[in-house]
């Protein structure tokens, strides 16, 4: 099927309603293989994502997809993309979540990227506040994973 | 989108955030902030049971390849013991999948105790790179031998390393797959080492660099064997007790020889062996197609 210059309606999880032209969306494998596989879709349900979140999806793949026919600098695209994800943490999960499922290969591996940088150069104790993880280990496990990375742990 | 969404998020939420994840995405996470380094991988264990169980169950267990890099920004403390021996023989027990490995910076957790697992668990191990691993014995090195499908094996600067290392493995049955072996300033390799190496047929490369109890008579020792020889492509003696004898052996020894390595007596402070250039040309005479680098 022809995806260019049509458009499509995305409808999120709150029934939030995206007309968005196919070629942008097209970034997205999970879109791209539903338009290649029913002729003629008017609108694609996407009872995994949010409005607010499909919103930002759509942002991403607008600006990547624009890049095919305006290049920009790495040094551009960059900075863009770290813009974009200035975002509190639970849109950041949701990002991750939402990019994941629409199969959407380079925001993926951006928002990854994003929670990894948050976690480096942390202590346990750290990343857990970071992340409200609760250490959820009884003290002989804890002692176990002492024992176990005794080779890398400093004196 | 809906600001006041995000910014009336509860604790709740946020303590569900890692958990809303699916397993192989907190892995991507994962494998991004260690980006190849093992330590912070160990540190990353730390946190709660649903990281270590990630590491363990998806990053660990399809770990391919372990090189010196991985190691990198850790060993503050360089001192040997026992425990960290035991917990890096733990650690590699859940890499089954590794293919290389290499225990250069983290020489002070390697012993024969974490030789022994890494014999039995990581059979589809390669390549295993056992520099200034000083604290490893013959049985240790005897025991990787047995690694399957093991192509390339170094062993540099470990002082407890004799030829019996290699006697067992050749007793039963060298390793075909065995293509590199590097055994370097082993100052206690000596006599009768070429005769347990010629057992691994597949034998290409050889390095015998820095072993100063190498020399002729273990090359000498070979010549009436029967054994067929390996196909020797690449030897070097270089600070070997090598002379013009032994030169000339090694001629007849490997006439597959593409590079012959020797010790430059011009500005070596270090002992070159015994050869003169007349051996060296002579050399060159029965192998004219073999290049002979003296550095």
């Amino acid at each position: 099927m022809n995806t260019e210059s049509k458009t499509v309606k995305l409808v999120s999880s709150d029934n939030e309603v995206f007309e968005v032209d196919t070629s942008i969306v097209s970034l997205s494998e999970t879109i791209k293989n539903v338009l290649e596989d029913t002729e003629d879709t008017e609108s694609i349900p996407l009872p995994n994502v949010e409005g607010r979140i499909l919103a930002k999806v759509i942002e991403y793949c607008r600006y990547h997809s624009l890049l095919k026919t305006i290049p920009q600098s790495e040094e551009d695209i960059e900075r863009w993309d770290r813009e974009f994800l200035n975002v509190d943490q639970p849109t950041l999960f949701h990002l991750i979540l939402a990019a994941n499922y629409l199969d959407i290969k380079s925001l993926l591996d951006l928002t990854c990227k994003r929670v990894a940088d948050m976690i480096k150069g942390k202590k346990p104790e750290e990343i857990r506040k970071e992340f409200n993880i609760v250490n959820d280990f009884t003290p002989e496990e804890e002692e176990e994973v002492r024992r176990e990375n005794a080779w890398c742990e400093d004196p | 989108m809906n600001g006041s969404t995000t910014t009336t998020t509860t604790t709740d939420d946020l303590n569900s955030l890692v958990q809303l994840l699916p397993e192989e995405l907190i892995a991507k996470v994962i494998e991004h902030a260690a980006n190849s380094n093992l330590a912070t991988l160990c540190t990353l264990r730390n946190c709660n049971r649903q990281f270590r169980n990630v590491i363990d169950s998806v990053l660990l267990s399809k770990l391919k390849e372990v090189d010196a890099r991985c190691f990198r920004d850790r060993s503050k403390s360089c001192a040997y013991s026992a425990e960290k021996v035991h917990s890096l023989a733990s650690f590699i027990r859940k890499c089954v999948q590794l293919t290389k490995l290499e225990l250069t910076r983290v020489f002070y957790a390697v012993d024969d105790s974490l030789l022994f697992p890494i014999a039995t668990c990581c059979n589809y191990l390669k390549v295993l790179d056992l520099s200034y691993c000083y604290h490893v014995t013959d049985e240790g090195v005897g025991a990787v031998l047995t690694l399957p499908n093991l192509q390339v094996l170094t062993i540099r600067s470990c002082p407890n390393i004799t030829s019996k290392a290699f006697q067992r493995c050749s007793k039963q049955g060298a390793s075909q797959s065995l293509s590199t072996l590097n055994i370097e300033w082993c100052p206690n390799v000596s006599y009768p080492i070429m005769s347990y190496l010629i057992k691994f047929r597949r034998l290409e490369y050889l390095s015998l660099r820095g072993c100063e109890s190498v020399s002729d008579d273990c090359f000498r020792a070979i010549l009436a064997d029967p054994e067929q020889k390996p196909l020797l492509k690449y030897l070097d003696i270089r600070f070997c007790m090598i002379g013009d004898a032994g030169l000339l052996l090694i001629a007849r020894l490997f006439p597959s020889l593409d590079k012959l390595f020797l010790g430059s007596k011009t500005h070596n402070l270090w002992p070159c062996g015994n050869w003169t250039l007349n051996g060296a040309t002579q050399v060159a005479n029965i192998l004219p197609h073999c290049s002979i680098i003296y550095s």
